[in-house]
């Protein structure tokens, strides 16, 4: 079922981030194009998976184990399907025999295995991307996220169908403009792609100094406003482990002052935001509206949140498809 | 595809597998820990004393049923539905109850019919627990505690918070509902904490006073009852009772102790609203952490209750307590027997006036968090549905400096209000609530349909999932979904076979509710998805599966 279009010449954004290395979300976001009538597909940054899996090869057949499942004595064909279904979760499979991936996922070498793994998925991405958006009038706009790897920006901008839009201000139609970063402010995880909330906010003004009319513009900046719906997680200390507050988990705001101040003193149209997964939301600052669509890669579902843009105003709705 | 080798029970081998490898980003250890998890999913029940107060009833108003039985059948069967919410949560790991569960596989309409059910259950229930404050809490707890200190007063007390006083009731409900609400308002944290509090006060109280109870000999405690209430009390309050109550008369009845199976349902099934909080979490789709979390709390509640229920009747004796139960008891503080016995029967051999108003002050822990419990799922789903375009979305409005769900708070309690007029003025009130109660139930009926159909209509959720679990060949998601939808279906006929024991006087009307819910419930999502359409907004796409090829 498709949504039907408007008489008005309404646009509509599908908004969608954190897909962590998810290729079933990544093949479902390039499909929102057709399934929602979309005008505009945004990834909103953090695209790479965290995870390697190996699939070993042994006389008797392939093996892996994944997501408390164990696989053994699978031939070539069952293995590329296992070796699939952990793509579609979020991981990279690295294949190979026993001696191969001790080499390659020994604390020497296994950074570099995965940023090869890491690289090569988005090569595989943009092919299918490209592949799949050629022939349609369809926007794709990408930009990385704090977790993801330098290494990546080369194959996003080497894309034909797909805009890499960090740190960029581009012009989405007459009335709207967009600025882009998947830059966050500081996190304990120190991810390749963190800046503190002066430079974050720096950067941010950099892109808006070019923009025409602020009460047009579309604002994806990766984290979300300090101390809103958006950007409440658990709050961790320095070795990651959960604070709890008498037997419940101690939440904290973990989002962005610089993108606070932005928003509240710009008041953009909208802003899209992500890196709190579990903040799937939606609201207001002033007359800006601020949504984060979470994410349930892991799950393989695809978050999104469509919105149809008016010369005036934007409507939202939550799917997960 | 297929696999060569399927063996989720095996674990890998160890000689030669490498282990997986996960680089440090944002966001992998949000864990919380399993104990949390056990406390979220037992708190989310009628758990440990206040089970033990709702059950202690039984005796009455199921003659002679075997209530270890019934409880063990209950248990067994709740865990079909623990089970079943355990897996589905592996699978999709998400927050929002049945409702997130049900729309992402059956049509949108159903899924909403059976969360208005639930939604109408926590509404009733809102109201239901400020009220129990003042009747089940305060006013047994004020008995107690001048009965046995000898406070004339503070008995006087007690009296003003009976059901007979309506306005004082009517207002002790108000100010819980409000307590409740402006702790709600003021931060999640805030009001789960304060509940964390109230609830270990609570269990404390309630394992002291079971140690005092197992602590005392029976012999002892028939001569505590005679020193209390006179010589020979203990044995003319036997010989009072109705014999027809007393099992060691006339055997146990089977009859009731099934009936007794729907009374210890509501005690021993909530175990699964947990998964609706802690579901989120990383590790959320770890089918070994959902059901280990489901199944300790489930089990150990069950456990517990069977283990207070014993240490109870054995101190206090079975037929004395039917009897005394009845009304054929008079001591000083006995006004409270019926509504918090546990406490007033260890109070009464505890002889020491400060354990005493400790413990009796303990109780009361139960009663607000329980209050928050039921408005916190009707807040979720005023969000939910908010959210989904449903509701409006002012609806969703968070408080811009609490980050709570100001506008849902809000409502919540206002549509509490007339609810809280009708239970506290009117003599019909609990007729209907036994409607509103039995709401809960339709959905896991739905609940387990979704289970057995997942793997068909929802691969891409199902497969390769914590969900797909075989045992001997067998995959268990589609079997215990059919038995939950059984356990949800015989707590519903449950309910209308022994519809005069557990007070529901309007069988008819019940059963017609039952149908509307799922007719208000397509109407409600038809009209909304033509409202929204024209914002350009299509809500039969909420949940649609994207096709990924």
């Amino acid at each position: 079922m498709r949504i039907r279009r408007p008489r008005q010449s309404w646009k509509r954004i599908c908004f969608v981030t954190d897909v962590h290395g998810s290729e079933r979300c990544f093949r479902k976001f390039l499909n929102t194009a057709k399934f929602y009538s979309a005008d505009y597909l945004i990834l909103g940054g953090d695209i790479t998976g965290k995870t390697l899996v190996p699939i070993e090869r042994r006389p008797a057949g392939w093996s892996a184990s994944f997501r408390e499942h164990s696989y053994a004595d699978m031939d070539d064909e069952q293995m590329e399907a296992v070796a699939q279904m952990i793509r579609d979760a979020g991981n990279y499979p690295i294949i190979g025999d026993h001696d191969e991936l001790v080499e390659l996922f020994s604390p020497e070498r296994r950074d570099e295995t995965f940023r090869a793994a890491v690289v090569e998925g988005i090569r595989r991405w943009m092919d299918i991307a490209d592949e799949r958006l050629a022939g349609t009038r369809v926007q794709c706009y990408v930009t990385p996220g704090n977790d993801d790897f330098w290494e990546i920006d080369e194959p996003l901008q080497a894309a034909e169908r797909v805009s890499f839009v960090e740190g960029k201000r581009v012009r989405l139609d007459d009335e709207h403009e967009m600025i882009t970063t998947g830059y966050s402010n500081i996190t304990p995880w120190r991810s390749p792609r963190e800046l503190p909330e002066p430079e974050l906010a720096e950067r941010i003004r950099g892109m808006f100094e070019q923009v025409e009319d602020p009460q047009h513009l579309i604002a994806v900046l990766h984290p979300p406003p300090y101390g809103t719906e958006l950007d409440q997680a658990p709050a961790i200390d320095e070795e990651f482990r959960v604070q709890t507050e008498g037997l419940g988990t101690k939440m904290a705001s973990v989002g962005s002052t610089a993108v606070r101040d932005f928003i509240l003193e710009v008041q953009p149209l909208l802003g899209l935001h992500g890196h709190v997964h579990e903040s799937r939301g939606a609201q207001r600052l002033g007359r800006t509206l601020c949504i984060n669509p979470g994410s349930e890669y892991t799950a393989g579902s695809l978050s999104c949140a469509l919105v149809t843009l008016t010369d005036t105003s934007a409507e939202f709705q939550f799917t997960t498809g | 595809m297929s696999h060569a080798t399927f063996d989720a029970a095996a674990p890998p081998e160890p000689s030669a597998q490498v282990p997986i490898f996960s680089r440090t980003a944002t966001g992998l250890v949000r864990q919380v820990s399993l104990l949390q998890q056990v406390v979220f999913n037992l708190a989310s029940s009628n758990a440990l004393g206040q089970g033990l107060v709702f059950f202690l009833s039984v005796v009455v108003l199921f003659p002679r049923a075997n209530i270890y039985v019934a409880l063990l059948i209950a248990a067994g069967g709740s865990f079909f539905v623990w089970t079943t919410f355990g897996l589905l949560s592996a699978a999709i790991p998400r927050i929002g109850g049945d409702y997130t569960i049900n729309s992402r596989v059956l049509p949108p309409w159903m899924a909403l019919g059976g969360n208005i059910g639930s939604f109408m259950g926590g509404l009733f229930g809102v109201p239901i627990f400020g009220y129990f404050m003042a009747t089940f809490a305060l006013s047994p707890a004020l008995a107690v505690i001048g009965g046995v200190t000898g406070s004339h007063t503070v008995t006087t007390w007690s009296t003003y918070f009976a059901a007979d006083h309506k306005t004082t009731v009517f207002i002790t409900t108000l100010v819980v509902v409000a307590i409740m609400s402006l702790l709600s308002y003021f931060g999640t944290r805030l009001v789960l904490k304060v509940c964390t509090w109230l609830v270990l006060i609570a269990a404390a109280g309630f394992f002291i006073d079971l140690l005092i109870l197992l602590f005392t000999s029976h012999d002892a405690f028939v001569r505590d009852v005679n020193n209390v209430a006179g010589p020979g009390a203990y044995a003319k309050t036997i010989a009072a009772g109705d014999k027809s109550l007393y099992p060691s008369v006339g055997g146990y009845s089977t009859h009731y102790t099934i009936g007794a199976v729907y009374y210890a349902l509501t005690i021993t099934i909530y175990v699964y609203w947990g998964a609706y909080l802690s579901a989120e979490f990383k590790g959320g789709g770890q089918r070994r952490r959902q059901l280990t979390a489901m199944w300790t709390a489930g089990i150990g509640n069950a456990l517990i209750l069977l283990i207070a229920i014993a240490i109870f009747m054995s101190t206090v004796g079975y037929n004395f307590f039917v009897s005394a139960f009845s009304g054929n008891f008079t001591a000083p503080g006995s006004a409270g027997l019926g509504n918090a016995g546990y406490v007033y029967f260890s109070s009464l051999v505890a002889n020491n006036n400060v354990l005493v108003t400790l413990l009796a002050l303990a109780f009361l822990g139960w009663f607000l968090p329980a209050c928050y419990t039921q408005a916190a799922m009707c807040q979720r789903a005023l969000m939910t549905w908010s959210f989904d375009g449903l509701l409006p979305r002012r609806l969703a409005a968070v408080s811009p400096t609490r980050h709570t769900p100001a506008a849902a708070i809000i409502v919540t309690a206002l549509l509490s209000i007339p609810l809280a007029v009708w239970i506290c003025y009117s003599s019909n009130f609990f007729q209907y609530f036994a409607i509103a109660a039995v709401s809960a139930y339709p959905s896991l009926v739905l609940v387990g349909i979704t289970a057995t159909l997942i793997k068909r209509r929802r691969p891409d959720l199902y497969k390769g999932s914590g969900a797909e679990w075989r045992l001997g060949g067998i995959e268990v998601l589609p079997v215990v979904g059919v038995l939950c939808s059984l356990v949800g279906a015989a707590a519903i006929a449950l309910l209308f076979i022994f519809h005069t024991e557990v007070g529901l006087k309007y069988t008819r009307e019940t059963a017609i509710y039952l149908v509307a819910m799922f007719v208000i419930g397509a109407a409600w999502w038809y009209i909304a998805r033509s409202m929204r359409r024209k914002q350009g907004i299509n809500l039969s796409l909420a949940y649609k599966e994207i096709p990924p090829e």
